[in-house]
């Protein structure tokens, strides 16, 4: 029986979709179900009821398409105008049911976001919201581990999960809970090496938590640890390029930057195009920075622990070199190393012998 | 060494890719061997069998779809765009004042078969899908899912240009501009860690699709988007989306991502502001995406290919260029900066479906769908951008055809309404 039949909707008459008159265009031939849900919900988004069986219904239309916006927030002034600590936790249960359904959905995760910031407070003005929900502290209570667990049982059936990712981000940042997080990335990287996303997420940590003495040689030699599972592996180029120009080795002391850098531009024996090209992006990108051009403010590249290796010109020569062996040994990219190599020989000329 | 995750998965497909790309080039290499150069039209790329599936297969949704498409009820106006673009880039549009879907004057494949004569006169006259575009604009500015639903600056572009495609002297007639300029201010993020970001609808959530959809809408109308919004502060929230690898995330420290860095770059882009942001790191990320064995581009390092990049990869690395260029003298440009023969022979070879069905497709082993039609073929033109005529070409900043743009812009200013 279609819910509008239904005793308990007898008060609500349908109020039907206002399709343009004329020919359908991209027209849903939607079913009974579904048709007859939005009826009733139109009808009641209307007249604003905010009830219990208004959220109800809600749940029937998201089960039956979860992108439904307009629903999922005239859900949540429902659950605002509720105020129930009850009906809040609820919604865990309800969300973990939905992403079932289809975990690939910016509506959900915006939710759940809502339903956290309601369910662990983190600022004085949600701790004073939170102080105003009806209802008594329950026994299954909302914590952040619950919270961080969840998403990492979201990584088992996808370990690249964008908005989990994201959203264990805004977690962490909003707590401060930063403990289990670098330890997290490890048995992501050492499940996958080629999981970006863990790569990506260590690097913000890192770069959250600063680098300490030592730390820097340690991030390094992890980094090329996870190279022995395959040198073909952009994700550690782009993460290793990353902690020496884009933010942690402003923190690192000096010696161990210089030490680091040293030691990477060594040849290596048997690497394919990526190390190749990870090797010239390192000496242009030092090239640079020695002849203050990048980076200009940061005493770091004035230092005598960088007056071993060669001068910039020399190092942004190399570079061009090895771009010119790209341009044929990784032919899908010529065109991006001749645009490199043109822009490198116009700063060369810059450059003093 | 056992293979990774990553590894198995993308041997998987690199066996179906590679099969595929040798037969197709080996039928290629059977006929007369002429492959396309880059002076061609795009659509010399297929032949007329080729041109009529894709065309049937976006039209099979431009009246009516099954009830499975309940899924993306709030994203009707996107059904409309994808459709209507990719008929566009097709070479089929309500031409003119005409009310009914034609082969535009320029089609190199006229006259069309029977079967899609057929087809082309079932389809909704113009004046029916302006109708619908309508029933979802709200009161309070901007254009929801559907009908009575909240506005949403994704479906808002998508409304806007799909009138911008279906054109015609009264396609933007509808939009309420006062109402759609104060909609879009309104979603801008005004105070604490996201000032300068975008809501994508009352309530939702905040991300870099919501700026490139907002400035793309301004550039449409013909409204100056300085007047209705903090430009400075959407260009640092824009910057703090750069990641160490050079591209950008859907938020700050966010994974970088095809879309989102399409996102980022064509919002700066129609700011006037790309020079604010790290573009040598954003070359080196964006020209790693294309994938040496596939030709095609996935969206975040050491992912699987997927065609709808074409567009958002693509495109990225045309602006990257252009802008590039006029910072440095670059001297003679020969091709694109990315691998066009590699991109056409993924998307050609890969991606399409044979006629009978039409319609291309994320990958193999994927169905095609509207979405996947539209930006591959927005990818594939780019490879046919030099020198093409603007009915050609795809503008690179709002995914409509140049000459649609070109003209509604000029009628904006005779009716002095434009404000840029």
């Amino acid at each position: 029986m279609l819910l509008s039949a239904q005793p308990e909707w007898a008060d609500v008459t349908p109020t039907p979709q206002l399709e343009a008159p004329g020919e359908p265009v991209v027209r849903i031939r939607y079913d009974e179900d579904y048709e007859d849900a939005m009826g009733l919900l139109r009808s009641l988004m209307a007249k604003q009821e905010l009830s219990d069986r208004a959220l109800h219904l809600t749940s029937v239309v998201i089960f039956m398409n979860s992108a439904h916006l307009t629903v999922w927030e005239y859900r949540r002034c429902i659950l605002r105008a509720l105020n129930s600590k009850a009906r809040w936790l609820a919604e865990l249960e309800f969300m973990h049911e939905v992403n079932e359904l289809n975990t690939k959905n910016y509506q959900l995760w915006n939710h759940r976001r809502a339903v956290v910031e309601v369910l662990l407070p983190s600022d004085t003005e949600e701790r004073r919201r939170a102080s105003l929900l009806k209802g008594e502290t329950l026994e299954s209570e909302h914590t952040l581990d619950k919270e961080l667990e969840h998403i990492e049982e979201v990584f088992e059936s996808d370990a690249k999960h964008y908005h989990a990712w994201a959203h264990r981000q805004w977690v962490t940042e909003r707590h401060g809970c930063w403990k289990r997080e670098l330890a997290l990335t490890e048995e992501m990287i050492e499940r996958d090496p080629h999981n970006n996303s863990a790569w990506n997420y260590r690097f913000y940590v890192i770069q959250s938590c600063g680098v300490s003495s030592g730390s820097l040689q340690a991030h390094v030699a992890h980094a090329i640890g996870a190279l022995e599972r395959g040198l073909d592996n952009e994700a550690v180029y782009a993460f290793l390029l990353g902690l020496l120009f884009r933010g942690p080795h402003r923190k690192a002391p000096q010696e161990d930057v210089a030490a680091v850098i040293q030691g990477l531009l060594t040849e290596r024996q048997g690497g394919g195009a990526r190390w190749v090209s990870f090797q010239a992006t390192l000496s242009y990108s030092l090239a640079l920075r020695l002849a203050g051009l990048e980076d200009g403010n940061l005493m770091l590249w004035t230092s005598p622990a960088f007056s071993s290796l060669p001068c910039p010109k020399a190092l942004a020569q190399s570079a061009v070199k090895k771009w010119e062996w790209l341009k044929m040994a990784d032919g899908v990219r010529k065109g991006a190393y001749e645009l490199k190599i043109k822009i490198a020989l116009s700063t060369i000329r810059t450059l003093p012998e | 060494m056992a293979l990774t995750p990553t590894e198995f998965e993308t041997s998987s497909l690199r066996k179906k890719v590679v099969a595929l790309l040798d037969e197709g080039r080996a039928l290629r290499r059977g006929d007369d061997g002429s492959t396309a150069t880059s002076t061609d039209s795009f659509l010399s790329c297929f032949d007329k069998a080729e041109v009529e599936g894709h065309a049937r297969f976006l039209l099979s949704g431009l009246s009516l779809l099954k009830p499975g498409f309940r899924s993306l009820d709030a994203s009707r106006p996107w059904l409309l765009f994808w459709i209507v673009h990719g008929l566009s880039l097709l070479g089929i549009e309500y031409e003119g004042t005409g009310e009914n879907l034609t082969p535009a004057s320029w089609y190199p494949f006229s006259p069309v078969t029977e079967e899609l004569a057929r087809t082309l006169g079932g389809a909704p006259s113009k004046t029916s899908c302006l109708g619908f575009v309508a029933s979802c604009q709200n009161s309070s500015g901007g254009y929801g899912g559907g009908p009575q639903q909240l506005s949403h600056v994704a479906t808002t572009y998508a409304a806007v240009a799909a009138l911008v495609v279906v054109g015609g002297r009264d396609a933007l007639e509808q939009v309420d501009r006062e109402a759609l300029a104060s909609f879009l201010g309104r979603m801008q993020v005004k105070h604490g860690k996201r000032k300068g970001a975008f809501t994508v609808h009352v309530g939702g959530e905040v991300d870099m699709r919501a700026c490139y959809l907002v400035m793309a809408v301004f550039r449409m109308v013909g409204l100056d988007p300085a007047t209705f919004l903090d430009l400075d502060a959407m260009v640092e929230y824009i910057r703090s989306c750069q990641t160490y690898e050079g591209g950008f995330g859907g938020e700050p420290g966010n994974e970088a991502h095809g879309g989102y860095s399409y996102c980022a770059f064509a919002a700066l882009a129609l700011a006037g502001r790309h020079g604010e942001v790290d573009i040598y790191q954003l070359l080196e990320w964006a020209s790693g995406r294309q994938q040496s064995v596939e030709g095609g581009f996935n969206g975040r390092t050491n992912k699987l290919v997927d065609s709808c990049y074409s567009w958002w990869q693509g495109a990225l690395l045309c602006l990257i260029e252009e802008h590039l260029c006029q910072e440095i003298d670059l001297g003679e440009r020969e091709d694109t900066v990315f691998h066009s023969g590699a991109l056409q022979d993924w998307i050609l070879l890969c991606c399409q479906l044979p006629p009978k069905s039409g319609g291309l497709r994320d990958k193999p082993g994927a169905s095609p769908d509207y979405y996947h039609t539209c930006y591959a073929l927005s990818g594939l033109s780019l490879c046919y951008r030099r020198g093409a005529m603007p009915h050609n070409r795809t503008d690179l900043l709002c995914n409509v055809r140049e000459d649609k743009l070109l003209a509604l812009d000029e009628r904006l200013r005779r009716e002095h309404k434009h404000t840029r």
